[in-house]
């Protein structure tokens, strides 16, 4: 909870932000993935632990990031990219509303750049909102608010 | 009444309250203090088979109740600062466990000598005594937590929650304890909790209760007040008071 | 299967699966239990049939070590991956991940644990009424210890001071299972059943079962912020 102000949703203050939950999908500096398992393994088990059920498969998001090789490898063994893509993909399986977004552009080469840019433009033409904290230059067909933050000295 | 509540409930209110009680419980504790020393070195009369060494249970009885006290304290205001995150209940748990881990240690230590001249070692595994141990262990484990975490209301909260763990765990920690003292025991019966107590001797064992709570409560206020200076630090009249204070010294 | 088992199958087989993919962890409790236990004879004075003597207690306490010492990377892994604060977010219900992951816990450590108890006590010259009861104990009270120990651990995760404090603080919380367990096999040797003490390790066991995992529940939630 913040520690000034406060967070209006539709409209209507939020006291607990927990009964959020299921709006939102907040793709984080970590990648939030059990090394020792595979990046399905990883996905299913949240899709079966996770209320209320996703809308995807972990296979068929897994394969729309192009990972189909590499989803029954450890992600103890993925390259940067590729871990990053495995969180992402986390955007595709649950449809929520609001994207909180922390760097997701990290350790992403050209194309998997442009594939979530794709992505945003798509999930703000559904409607969506994203929340976005960057310091990389990226394309969106949609306008957005822009709040530089000054540089701590 | 639950407006009053609230209002208390104020960092700031509460903060000047404090002030006032401290000074109301001084005098009272002054008075008992005096009247149960007077009670317990003069006017108690030998005790039939200790002598005078009994006389140091007008020590370990009163911190021994206030061990158990301060943590049903604790409990109440784990409570509050667990569901209703009230800040003033965060600050009296943090301010009461280093206390309660001082008189359990002081239970523990008088206990001790009083053991000493009944039964010839400085320590044994005495149900009443292996249970304070314990219990201040699990005071220890509390005040750690506290200093382990950083954000100051993270930490309040999950020490919250480790004192309702550890309040459901003391009354079965205890009744193992005595019940395994009775294997060891065997026939040794000890006279700490003597049946039929004398009235010259019970009285001023209650009167030095009482003023060992009232000094508990006085300690616990200085406490909470170091408390809320911090949790309000950036207020206006925390600045205001810590202005004025050092204005005093200065002059 | 219904979502409550679903959701405890899936987090105990998670366990499980990311500890066999490393495979020299599932050993670590059990070569610490013994090396506990073989420190006792070192350390006691060499009079014959002394260590044989109190063997059932120095069994126990040797698992209370090595159980409690294992808790600490039940939830580690989770928190500094981030993928605790995933499941949170993810909706999942913490009690019964809470279940899961203190189900997972005794399997790779209270089990083996126990089991193992087995031939060391024959070894060591137990009855063997005395090594049914020893591992009946050991069986309950690790179960006990990994509900409870499971929400410390998630009260401690990632804290500075990690496996010490963890110790520390259910150490003394694990003080009944260890009065009621290794008295239950003491009893036994002296050929007396020990109902009582069995009745204790089970009731405790129950009562864990019914508030820790709500305890861990509220302790992941509170160390995530």
């Amino acid at each position: 909870m913040p520690e000034k102000g406060e967070i209006l949703w539709s409209g209507e203050k939020v006291e607990n932000v927990t009964i959020l939950s299921n709006s939102i999908v907040y793709i984080a500096h970590l990648y939030g993935l059990e090394e020792n398992l595979s990046p399905l393994e990883n996905l299913d088990f949240l899709s079966q632990i996770s209320t209320p059920s996703p809308n995807r498969s972990g296979e068929s998001v897994l394969d729309e990031f192009h990972l189909r090789a590499s989803m029954h490898i450890p992600t103890a063994r993925l390259s940067a990219g590729q871990k990053q893509r495995v969180s992402l993909a986390r955007l595709l399986m649950f449809e929520a509303p609001l994207w909180l977004l922390d760097e997701p552009f990290t350790a992403l080469d050209g194309g998997s750049k442009k594939q979530l840019e794709d992505m945003m433009d798509r999930h703000l033409d559904r409607k969506g909102a994203i929340v976005l904290a960057t310091h990389q230059r990226f394309n969106c067909k949609h306008k957005a608010i822009i709040h530089s933050l000054p540089a701590l000295v | 009444m639950m407006n009053l509540l609230h209002k208390y409930a104020s960092l700031k209110n509460f903060y000047f309250l404090s002030l006032r009680l401290s000074r109301w419980l001084t005098l009272p504790f002054v008075v008992a203090l005096v009247y149960a020393i007077i009670g317990a070195l003069w006017i108690a009369p030998q005790d039939y088979q200790q002598g005078e060494s009994f006389r140091i249970m007008y020590v370990h009885v009163p911190s021994a109740w206030l061990s158990l006290f301060i943590y049903l304290n604790m409990v109440g205001a784990a409570v509050f600062a667990l569901i209703w995150r009230v800040k003033l209940s965060e600050i009296v748990l943090r301010a009461c466990a280093p206390l309660g881990a001082i008189f359990t240690f002081l239970a523990l230590v008088t206990g001790s000598i009083w053991g000493k001249p009944m039964w010839g070692t400085w320590w044994v595994w005495d149900a009443r005594l292996t249970s304070e141990l314990i219990l201040l262990f699990i005071y220890f484990g509390i005040i750690a937590l506290f200093h382990a975490i950083e954000d100051r209301r993270m930490a309040a909260r999950a020490c919250a929650l480790l004192t309702l763990v550890g309040a459901v765990n003391i009354p079965i920690i205890h009744y193992s304890v005595q019940w395994w003292s009775t294997l060891h025991q065997g026939a040794t019966v000890s006279k700490m909790g003597a049946p039929s107590i004398h009235i010259d001797m019970l009285i001023p064992l209650i009167v030095m209760s009482i003023a060992f709570t009232l000094y508990f409560m006085i300690a616990c206020l200085v406490r909470i007040r170091i408390g809320i200076r911090e949790y309000d630090r950036n207020s206006n009249w925390v600045n205001y008071l810590v202005k004025s204070t050092l204005q005093k010294e200065h002059d | 299967m219904n979502s409550v088992a679903r959701t405890i199958n899936e987090t105990t087989s998670r366990e499980l699966r990311k500890t066999f993919r490393n495979p020299s962890e599932l050993f670590y409790p059990l070569i610490f239990f013994v090396l506990v236990l073989t420190m006792f004879p070192f350390a006691i004075p060499p009079v014959t049939g002394l260590f044989n003597s109190i063997a059932s207690g120095v069994l126990w306490t040797a698992a209370l070590l090595a159980i409690s010492l294992s808790l600490e990377t039940l939830f580690k892994a989770d928190y500094s991956t981030g993928a605790l604060e995933v499941i949170h977010l993810s909706g999942a219900n913490l009690i019964l991940i809470g279940i899961g992951k203190a189900l997972g816990h005794w399997v790779l450590s209270g089990l083996p644990i126990a089991l193992l108890a087995f031939p060391i006590g024959w070894a060591l010259d137990l009855k063997f009424l005395t090594l049914w009861v020893l591992v009946t104990s050991l069986l309950l009270g690790s179960a006990t210890m990994s509900l409870m120990g499971a929400s410390i651990s998630a009260l401690t995760v990632g804290l500075r001071g990690g496996g010490f404090l963890l110790v520390m603080l259910t150490l003394p919380l694990f003080v009944p299972l260890l009065i009621f367990g290794s008295s239950a096999a003491a009893n036994a040797s002296l050929g007396i059943v020990p109902e009582a003490e069995i009745y204790f390790l089970g009731g405790m066991f129950v009562l864990s079962l019914t508030l820790a995992p709500w305890a861990t529940a509220h302790a992941i939630r509170i160390r995530l912020g």
